[in-house]
């Protein structure tokens, strides 16, 4: 199984691929740290993940020395999102781990059941579900644990 | 149930007569509508209509102010409609014939002064009107065309003519402001400065069922179909006048078979009358100055004739455009038949696509359209009722002339209804198709998922045929469709090409692309201001890259980014109005009431309109603004984790196991834990937001909401109309904008601290109530909350930091770095050139905006000195600041040796009297002759050249904060 993470949080992404490799250890890691690399990696044509874990709040490009500061994009995810369902890749499974407690879709905020619904409908998305990442708390780890076992 | 009026014996209830006649003479119309509300909510419905037909007509209720059948001044109006039929209206109708007849006579005079342009006699009219209680809705349309036409002779000079005296004090004496909504309504429709489609969504967005409302949707929507809502227009158009009911009777009847036929019921004597106000023609003569150009933009007839509605000539091209001409999606099956056929008829001389590509002159076709002579709204119905009949499947050479026809019609993408739009777009045979049908969808759709398909067909094309590169692909547009181009050219700015990602690989490429693109339109549209903001993004991004990273640990809006969208989004029209509205004389006071700045159509008043949008987007800019801020503290957890991580380590403090073990405190402890936890919980949930509808706590607001938000807002109001009339440009205002929202928003963060502190102290302060310990480990006990309240007083203090202006929040510059800046780049054009740098003046900031006047003057000095001078030697620059407040700033450079300074001498004299007219367009930013411009053009004075031995020291003086 390849699962796609879409983190740009070196300290949130450990914590999931920890979770991954108890969960499903034979699974193949690919991770991409900004939208841009994400968009990328899924126009290559080949390989497609099988599932993704993805962020909300994404940079829109690696930060480098002297190639200025790229955009905080808070819904950066939904820019992932669109750009699956332009490649028809709109089926791979979705799990959103954000930090946030709301999710901004079409410039509206919605809280998480509703927001998962308007993404599924908006977008024609397979959002598994949406949960919310709390390095503290172990409530996303079951979500996740879930979604890996579809 | 037929209601006769002026007679008391036709209300029936004793309570309400006695209540009506406690309202005899009363002019308070809060006071009226609160007895007439008692007597609806005690008698009923029926009674209620009596009453208000009583007060309508009878003479002791003549200053009701709320209701009249005839009306000296402009009444309040009523809450809410109530509904009269149509018999009941005529009924009343012939009841007043005469006097109808009179005002109907009195407004044929008034329309006939006005289309022969005697506009002082037409007032006097007006006077006669008012005289005979003829003021009305008509009257209102009619005082604005006249306002309009006045307002044009006058040249626009700001002084006071008799004229406008005259039209001063006839709305003193029928109290316009009763009618201010549907005044600035009716205004901004006919305003070309404003947008017709936001004036049109605007009366939809705000319709609230009130008589007004009902009305102001009259004038763009004047054909109403059902019975329902030709009731309310009618009910409505009754309760401000008879008159007004009477035209709108009249009017409909000549479409609607129902009303026509009721028409004949009405008196012959009124009939005849309105037949003859039907026969004035509303003439049109456009201001005699427009240039080709402006003639294609022109919409003003359109945009008056519902002002002359009656007039036959002008209803039936009302009529025939703002069938097409909305932004109604359903639009097509909307239209009536009596529609159909009107626009069939019109446009019997066209049936092909390529009829209307034709090189043609600019003319206004009122009985039938020719599209030889025609302008881009005729053009724009004519190819949307194209589309429309061919369902949306067009052919490969109509696809072509559909793009070609970009640049003659106008707000395609707003009244072509979107279904066509996804048809043309799945049928597209062209990439050049399928890119402007994208971005016509992205006009009327700014959603994101329109706007992700406008860069997937963007970047699919970009990738194909130009090599990734858009500059490339905008040059092949241009050529096809300058409207087109123009259109991605403005929409393409830093953070959509950032959002190019297939394109875009690092952040920077977003800027110089843009730049690129600017600099690139503005030579070929040969517009300056494109150049010149290309230049500016250049500079900026230059300094940002020498100032280094942000200040992340305070509350930012990043500047640049701010600075650029002003420039994408406002600085036309802020230059257009402030142009429009700016005399020579500096100001030092203004009256603006920032909260219905918007609904008003003075041009100090639409200035303030964009200053507070500026504002606004300062505030909620997901990207650049406060908002994204907040959305990156919250969503690194940085608030919380501040607050919580060390309160909740005194958990495991080795030092307070002891204490920690006593269930009690330990149960004591946690619970405080959790109350403090709750407590950041919720001011990151809900506080540290844009105060909005989905955030009403939140403790910053985007508009001007307190009076010392007023206060500083009236200065940048003042500021920026000063700087503009001082330098004639609007340069410098992104920055004054910029400076200015954080002078507002600091109060915002103000309270923000005032209010953590006080959230402190209720919440974050730990006492344990516990006796047992206080009195057996009161030290410890003691030390421990010592501690605690220490941590969360520390910690407290830290997130109130974070709510301070930042030192780098300016678009500002040192004058040494700026040097920095310019020496770099010529050592990037001239690898050898490694001068040896002094810089002795003092550091000296000046702001954004400022800057881009010296850093063309030295980017000329610093330029000649590498391109002529001595590749390793001297280059000194000097900065004094002299008494007369100016800066002399300095530029002393080597020869080489094998250069004669006689000759260089000669050489920079011939260059400083030569002739530098073309300086922007020929030399860039590297010749003499632009040194002069920038001397001629009043940026820099005093350039001075010295020459010694081997050295050149070039001299010129700036205002100091000019």
């Amino acid at each position: 199984m390849n699962i796609l993470i879409v983190e740009d949080d070196g300290f949130k992404y450990s914590e999931i691929e920890k979770l991954i490799n108890i969960e499903a250890p034979s699974a193949t890691l690919q991770r991409a740290e900004n939208i841009r690399d994400t968009v990328m990696l899924l126009n290559r044509n080949s390989d497609f993940p099988d599932k993704i874990f993805l962020d909300m709040s994404l940079p829109t490009h690696t930060a480098k020395a002297g190639e200025g500061n790229p955009l905080s994009m808070p819904n950066g995810g939904v820019e992932v999102i669109l750009e699956l369902r332009s490649l028809n890749l709109n089926y791979i499974p979705i799990i959103i781990l954000t930090q946030y407690r709301d999710i901004e879709i079409e410039a509206e905020y919605f809280p998480f059941p509703e927001a998962r619904t308007q993404l599924r409908t908006l977008y024609e998305s397979n959002i598994f579900t949406i949960t919310h990442y709390d390095s503290e708390n172990s409530e996303w780890k079951e979500d996740a644990k879930r979604f890996l076992k579809t | 149930m037929i209601i006769q009026s002026g007679s008391m014996s036709l209300v029936k209830n004793t309570k309400t007569k006695n209540s009506l006649r406690g309202i005899s003479g009363v002019n308070s119309p809060g006071k009226v509508q609160k007895t007439l509300d008692r007597i609806k909510a005690k008698s009923g419905v029926d009674e209620y209509k009596r009453a208000i037909s009583f007060i309508r007509s009878s003479p002791h209720h003549r200053n009701n102010s709320i209701s009249r059948e005839f009306n000296s001044y402009f009444p309040a109006g009523l809450p809410e409609v109530v509904n009269f039929s149509i018999v009941e209206v005529i009924e009343r109708l012939n009841a007043n014939s005469e006097k109808l007849t009179d005002i109907l006579e009195l407004q044929i005079d008034l329309q006939n002064k006005i289309q022969n342009k005697m506009y002082a006699p037409a007032l006097n009219t007006i006077d006669q009107l008012i005289q005979h209680e003829g003021v009305s809705c008509y009257l209102l349309r009619a005082l604005i065309y006249l306002e309009n036409s006045i307002s044009v002779i006058s040249d626009r000079t700001v002084e006071k003519t008799p004229l406008s005296e005259h039209l001063e004090r006839i709305y003193k004496r029928i109290k316009l402001a009763n009618f201010h909504y549907l005044k600035n309504i009716a205004s901004d429709l006919c305003n070309d400065n404003n947008d017709y489609f936001n004036t049109y969504r605007r009366i939809i967005e705000s319709f609230d069922g009130t008589p007004f409302s009902h009305i102001a949707k009259s004038f763009v929507s004047h054909i109403s179909l059902g019975a329902e809502v030709q009731n309310n227009y009618l009910s409505s158009f009754y309760s401000i006048s008879l008159i007004d009911a009477f035209l709108y009777i009249r009017n409909t009847g000549r479409y609607d078979e129902n009303f026509k036929k009721y028409s004949n019921e009405i008196s012959a004597q009124l009939n005849n009358s309105y037949e003859r106000l039907c026969s004035v023609e509303m003439r049109f003569e456009e201001e005699p100055n427009l240039n080709e150009d402006d003639r294609q933009l022109s919409l003003a007839y359109f945009r008056q004739t519902f002002l002359f509605i009656e007039s036959r000539e002008a209803y039936r091209y009302r009529t025939i455009h703002a069938a097409l001409f909305n932004p109604l999606e359903n639009k097509f099956s909307a239209i009536s038949r009596y529609e159909k056929d009107l626009i069939s008829e019109y446009y019997k001389p066209f049936s092909l696509i390529t009829d209307l590509d034709v090189k043609s002159g600019y003319g206004l076709n009122v009985e039938k359209f020719n599209p030889l002579l025609s302008n881009s709204l005729e053009k724009s119905t004519a190819l949307v009722k194209f589309i429309g009949s061919k369902d949306g499947n067009i052919s490969k050479e109509e696809e072509v002339t559909f793009i070609k026809l970009m640049s003659t019609t106008r707000d395609i993408g707003i009244i072509c209804p979107t279904q066509y739009f996804l048809k043309l777009r799945l049928n597209a045979q062209s990439n050049d198709m399928r890119l402007v049908i994208s971005c016509l969808i992205s006009i009327k759709d700014n959603s994101h998922e329109a706007e992700h398909e406008l860069r997937r067909v963007l970047q699919d094309m970009a990738v194909e045929q130009f090599d990734s590169n858009i500059k490339k692909m905008l040059e092949h547009l241009f050529l096809i469709s300058p409207s087109v181009t123009e259109h991605l050219v403005l929409i393409c700015n830093e953070t959509f090409l950032s959002k190019l990602f297939r394109i875009t690989d690092r952040p920077n490429k977003a800027v110089e692309d843009r730049a690129e693109m600017l600099e690139w339109f503005g030579k070929v549209t040969n517009n300056a201001n494109y150049i010149e903001r290309a230049k500016n993004l250049r500079i900026d991004v230059q300094i940002s890259k020498e100032k280094g990273t942000i200040d992340d640990s305070r509350i930012y809006v990043d500047p640049l980014k701010f600075t650029q969208w002003i420039s994408d989004n406002i600085l036309n029209d802020l230059t257009l109005f402030l142009s429009g509205y700016c005399e020579k004389i500096p100001i030092n006071s203004i009256t603006i009431n920032w909260k219905t700045a918007q609904f008003s159509p003075l041009l100090k008043d639409q200035i303030a309109t964009l200053l507070m949008l500026c504002y606004q987007e300062f505030c909620t800019n997901a990207i650049f603004g406060v908002a994204s801020y907040l959305g990156r503290r919250i969503r690194h957890g940085t608030f919380k984790g501040t607050g919580l991580k060390e309160v909740k380590e005194f958990l495991i403090d080795d030092r307070y196991i002891e204490l920690l073990q006593d269930s009690d405190f330990n149960q004591e402890y946690n619970a405080w834990i959790q109350s403090y936890d709750s407590m950041l919980e919720q001011i990151r949930n809900d506080n540290l937001h844009i105060n909005g509808k989905r955030k009403e706590k939140g403790f910053i607001y985007s508009t001007i909401n307190t009076s010392s938000k007023k206060f500083i807002a009236d200065h940048m109001f003042i500021d920026l109309y000063n700087n503009y009339i001082d330098n004639s440009n609007t340069v410098a205002l992104p920055y004054l904008i910029t400076e200015y929202c954080w002078r507002i928003v600091e109060e915002d963060l103000t309270n923000i601290q005032k209010r953590l502190m006080e959230m402190k102290s209720k919440h974050a302060i730990f006492k344990s109530e516990n006796q047992r310990l206080k009195k057996h480990q009161s030290k410890l006990v003691h030390g421990f909350c010592k501690e605690v309240n220490s941590v969360t007083a520390d910690k407290f203090r830290i997130i109130s930091s974070w709510f301070k202006k930042p030192s780098s929040a300016s678009p500002s510059a040192d004058l040494i770095l700026l040097f920095k800046v310019i020496v770099a780049e010529n050592k990037g054009y001239y690898e050898d050139y490694q001068p040896e740098i002094e810089a002795p003046g003092e550091e000296y900031n000046i702001k954004g905006g400022q800057y881009h006047a010296i850093y063309d003057a030295l980017s000329v000095l610093v330029g000649n000195a590498a391109k002529y001078g001595k590749r390793n030697g001297i280059l000194i620059f000097d900065i004094v600041y002299t008494p007369q407040s100016h800066l002399l700033l300095s530029i002393e450079s080597e020869i080489k040796k094998t250069h004669s300074m006689g000759n260089i001498k000669r050489e920079i004299q011939s260059r400083l009297s030569g002739e530098f007219k073309d300086a922007h367009v020929i030399e860039g930013k590297s010749g003499i002759k632009k040194l002069r411009q920038l001397e001629v053009d009043s940026y820099i004075y005093n350039i001075d050249y010295n020459y010694s031995t081997n050295r050149i020291k070039a001299t010129f003086r700036v205002k100091a904060g000019l």
